[in-house]
């Protein structure tokens, strides 16, 4: 897939995106997107489950054994892109994939990862939740140092973010339906755009300079 | 639970940062994370292992993680969010009562969630592969997907004797 381009090739590749359609545009990012093409068969991968809304395959750089990456079909290139009803059942089919793989690997744990932004991990556009079979000595160490925070400070953040997750908040006995949420704020997250820390990543535009840099990868 | 300090924060015994809180699930800020802000989402229900949740819990579970993922990206001045789960204490669960961590993180931070990948050859990769999609086939992984409601809050899900010792090592923590 990668060949560093030329600047003229640069340049004649961001002539051709400006003049796409959104569709057209989202059609060649998934062209551009290894797990894309995963999904549609094109690129090799070891596949352990297929449903009409998701897969699961074998990561190459395993943590051990049996290290699941789920992967949706459709391309969300993060998770606050992805609707309410869609995070239940994949997280519902990640939670029966870590049982299968205490089950049949003899596992004595799982993990289960999800990476939002470089800082965290994340390293490709595509969301996707890793499921890591544990068994005790298996030279894994995730690293959660414990540090003392001042109270004052904890409290703050507390009140900053209790003020807007109580103002997303759902109704109280409201179950999960797949109709389209009636909370403003839940359908705004796919209209705004995402904050400039996440990498950029918009529903419907492209950022022309993110598309080039894919081909330096 | 008696035991449980997830339960005692939960029913007010123990006090707590708590940033979200509605009929079925509570969040609370971890007061020693590794960076601040760190916060624990956790059903109210005791359930000890992600295995025992039921599905439309682990859809309120997850889709708060998101929200809350987003709001820390609105509120502290971050490059990144983890969503982890450890499940089992051979994957570092300390406490006996399933929860999920959001996790901001910074770049450079001292928090690691990497590994080193062991090299297995083909044989051992194709090995694990056929395990997997024979369990798989014989379990069905995907429920109904229009989640219902319980009229009634279920039990925890009973797991089957095989799995049962995950639950023995967890009752061992104090």
């Amino acid at each position: 897939m990668a060949q560093n381009p030329t600047p003229e090739q640069l340049a004649e590749l961001q002539e051709k995106l400006k003049n796409m359609s959104p569709e057209e545009l989202k059609e060649f990012q998934k062209s551009q997107c290894i797990f894309c093409q995963i999904v549609q068969g094109k690129v090799q991968a070891k596949k352990v489950y297929d449903d009409n809304k998701l897969i699961a395959i074998l990561d190459i750089n395993p943590a051990n054994p049996g290290h699941m990456l789920v992967i949706p079909k459709e391309h969300y290139m993060i998770m606050p892109q992805i609707p309410e009803d869609e995070i239940a059942y994949f997280f519902t089919v990640v939670k029966n994939l870590s049982q299968v793989s205490l089950r049949s690997l003899e596992a004595e744990g799982t993990n289960i990862i999800v990476a939002n932004g470089q800082a965290a991990g994340q390293r490709a556009q595509h969301f996707m939740a890793h499921v890591i079979p544990r068994k005790e000595g298996d030279k894994v160490s995730f690293s959660l140092p414990q540090k003392p925070h001042a109270d004052k400070e904890l409290e703050t953040i507390r009140e900053k973010m209790s003020e807007q997750l109580m103002s997303k908040s759902p109704k109280k006995e409201k179950p999960i339906i797949i109709e389209k949420p009636e909370k403003q704020v839940v359908e705004a997250k796919f209209k705004e755009e995402p904050k400039a820390s996440l990498k950029k990543a918009k529903s419907e535009e492209i950022n022309i300079d993110d598309i080039a840099k894919m081909f330096g990868k | 639970m008696e035991n449980c300090v997830l339960c005692q924060i939960i029913n007010g015994r123990v006090p707590s940062k708590k940033v979200y809180d509605d009929n079925d699930i509570l969040a609370v800020l971890d007061i020693n994370g590794s960076n601040i802000g760190h916060t624990f989402i956790m059903p109210k229900m005791h359930y000890t292992i992600i295995e025992q949740v039921p599905s439309h819990i682990i859809g309120k579970v997850f889709n708060i993680a998101n929200k809350v993922s987003t709001v820390m990206f609105d509120t502290l001045n971050i490059q990144g969010t983890n969503i982890f789960v450890s499940n089992g204490v051979a994957a570092g669960q300390m406490v006996a009562h399933f929860m999920i961590n959001v996790i901001p993180r910074k770049e450079n931070d001292d928090i690691n969630l990497q590994w080193v990948p062991k090299q297995l050859s083909e044989e051992e990769m194709s090995t694990v592969e056929l395990q997997l999609k024979d369990a798989i086939a014989h379990v069905p992984l995907s429920e109904d997907k229009k989640l219902k409601k319980p009229s009634v809050i279920p039990e925890p899900i009973e797991i089957s004797g095989e799995d049962n010792y995950l639950l023995k090592q967890l009752r061992r923590i104090p």
